[in-house]
């Protein structure tokens, strides 16, 4: 069987899912997710923050928020260049009932910031079974 | 039960959207042939009282991975890095960065003419300081 997807009314779909406010650097914020046969692996890339500016926490059993605080910016010199402003950012990642939620640790290492989330027992990867055809 | 986007139908979407998939599983310098291509790392430039400082932000690299050399006013930026894009590459569920090579130039003009130039790697953020020349004053005879 098969099934064609309807087209949404792009426009209205578009104002419908539209945030009210955009934080860009939010955006900006690139995240890689790495799954293994016990755990997830999930990394951010902060560069120029350091461990106390980084907060985790749980929100409504199933949220991971992780918030960056960036105090006002102090360096003084004349900038020639600037592509790059370090700014406080908030991201939050729904975390599903296969992860121990007491198991959860992180460090951060030369602005990449690294989450482990381990599985429960119950779903670690099992090895791939073979059907057998009667 | 197979879905089918609507979308799929028309050719250009098969072309595309292979272009699209070589283009997120391949890296830029892979589909392009080239080095520079690759995102360039953002950098700030600072003047300071009696240093100019080039913040060039590259997090996830080692120390070792960068190379930087001073020739006739440019200073040139290198990580020299074995791309680990196609690592494992089921494992990933999302993947929106990864280390990369790259090249990026500054022009450092009237400075760095001498002095010691200064590098640290910290937080993901490679600073590089270049003493200012000071400019001594100079009386020119007139003959």
């Amino acid at each position: 069987m098969q099934v064609i997807a309807r087209i949404p009314n792009q426009r209205r779909y578009a104002m419908k899912r539209a945030p009210k406010r955009v934080n860009d650097f939010n955006l900006s914020i690139p995240v890689n997710l790495k799954e293994c046969d016990d755990h997830f692996e999930l990394q951010l890339a902060i560069p120029g923050f350091e461990r106390e500016q980084i907060a985790i926490e749980f929100k409504e059993e199933d949220t991971l928020v992780i918030r960056g605080s960036v105090k006002k910016n102090e360096e003084t010199g004349q900038f020639h260049q600037k592509e790059f402003v370090p700014r406080s950012f908030e991201k939050a990642f729904t975390v599903g009932d296969s992860i121990d939620k007491e198991k959860i640790s992180a460090s951060i290492s030369q602005g990449v910031l690294i989450i482990n989330l381990q599985k429960r027992e119950e779903a670690k990867k099992e090895a791939p079974r073979t059907i057998e055809v009667f | 039960m197979n879905l089918i986007n609507a979308y799929s139908f028309l050719p250009i979407h098969a072309q595309l959207s292979d272009s699209i998939d070589a283009l997120f599983s391949k890296s830029a310098a892979e589909v392009v042939d080239s080095d520079l291509v690759n995102a360039l790392p953002r950098a700030n430039v600072i003047e300071k009282e009696d240093v100019l400082r080039i913040d060039v932000v590259a997090p996830g690299y080692s120390k070792e991975d960068f190379e930087i050399t001073v020739d006739e006013g440019l200073l040139t930026v290198r990580a020299k890095i074995e791309e680990n894009i196609g690592e494992e590459s089921s494992n990933w569920k999302r993947r929106e960065f990864f280390n990369s090579r790259f090249t990026r130039v500054f022009r450092l003009e009237k400075y760095g003419r001498g002095g010691e130039v200064k590098a640290a790697y910290e937080k993901g953020i490679l600073s590089i300081e270049i003493p200012k020349m000071k400019e001594k004053a100079r009386s020119i005879e007139i003959s």
